[in-house]
């Protein structure tokens, strides 16, 4: 038994493992003290405004599942929707990419090789969190259903007596909402599309939140 | 030297069994979320194909359609890889924490708060 004033009897030796121990720790890129952070910290603006910004697209599919087949539901009537929607999620993804902490996104080639060459990009050899990239996919995702929303939701030519082209409702789908968001069978794919990306992004925020108390 | 070995040895044996319990069951994101969404999206790309052969939709808005799909499948699987970062970052962290006392105790000063 040692006394504490004692030295340790194999302080020298132990040095080289002491070094060891501490470079396995620095492997945790952001290691702070003896903790390590993967992870951006939680950050309650950007899972509100993801929460928010879900919740507001789903309002906005139910009413143009109603509108769909009128002139209402025209793109020309939606633009402004967009607009917010696009301007919003180019804020969510600047906050997100500006988070400090969190370790780039791991995924490989072989976790990526089905995916779009642009996610592809992003992921391999790139810098972002993974929250960042659910951000960019999202901002993606929202421009990809309002060039669709163009597309599909005009008048016929002539000859329709103004009728509205019926790839608006294919679009947009048939109420009720919750069987296009999050049920199956989908009647709208690309809703259902924006929908996951919205709510991963939504998600992944919100799961970052420290359990109360901790 | 072997005496570093030695205690690396100790250390391990300290650190083993709390590694293995602390990942178990670190991949169940996987049976809950991922599959399930992975579903969702194979039936809306079943439905592309229904709407695209049924004529309802032209090949340009079919397109984009599909275009969404891969970016929501490839949001899943980052949203997955997020979760599972935390994970370990909670498990590492935990791991670190429940082997302090005895890796301090081994090296002999106080190298993990």
């Amino acid at each position: 038994m040692r006394s504490p004033t004692q030295a340790p009897t194999h302080a020298l030796t132990r040095a080289p493992l002491v070094a060891c121990i501490r470079a396995l720790a620095g492997l945790a890129v952001l290691a702070a003290g003896c903790s390590v952070q993967l992870v951006p910290p939680y950050d309650a603006q950007i899972a509100e405004e993801a929460s928010s910004l879900q919740k507001d697209f789903y309002v906005f599919v139910g009413t143009m599942q109603t509108e769909a087949a009128t002139p209402a539901g025209y793109y020309g009537e939606h633009v402004k929707d967009y607009v917010e929607f696009e301007a919003r999620l180019a804020a969510l993804r600047s906050a997100a990419e500006g988070q400090p902490g969190g370790v780039p996104c791991p995924l490989g080639a072989n976790q990526t090789a089905g995916l779009a060459p642009a996610v592809r990009q992003q992921l391999q050899g790139g810098s972002a969190t993974c929250i960042a990239v659910l951000a960019q996919i999202a901002e993606r995702q929202m421009e990809r259903l309002r060039q669709a929303h163009e597309i599909a939701c005009k008048p016929l030519g002539a000859g329709s007596l103004g009728r509205p082209d019926p790839q608006c409702q294919a679009l947009f789908g048939d109420p009720p909402l919750y069987r296009t968001i999050s049920g199956q069978p989908s009647s709208a794919p690309l809703v259902t599309a924006v929908s996951i990306s919205l709510n991963e992004l939504a998600q992944a925020e919100r799961s970052l939140k420290p359990a109360s108390g901790s | 030297m072997s005496d570093v070995q030695s205690v690396a040895a100790d250390i391990l044996k300290v650190l083993e069994p709390q590694a293995r319990s602390s990942f178990a069951g670190l991949v169940r994101d996987v049976e809950t979320h991922v599959l399930p969404s992975m579903a969702m999206i194979a039936q809306s790309l079943a439905t592309v194909g229904a709407q695209r052969v049924a004529g309802t939709i032209s090949e340009e808005l079919a397109s984009l359609e599909i275009d969404g799909l891969r970016d929501a499948a490839a949001s899943v699987i980052v949203g997955f890889a997020n979760t599972t970062l935390q994970q370990v970052q909670a498990v590492l962290n935990a791991v670190l924490a429940a082997v302090a006392a005895s890796v301090n105790r081994l090296v002999g000063i106080a190298l993990l708060p």
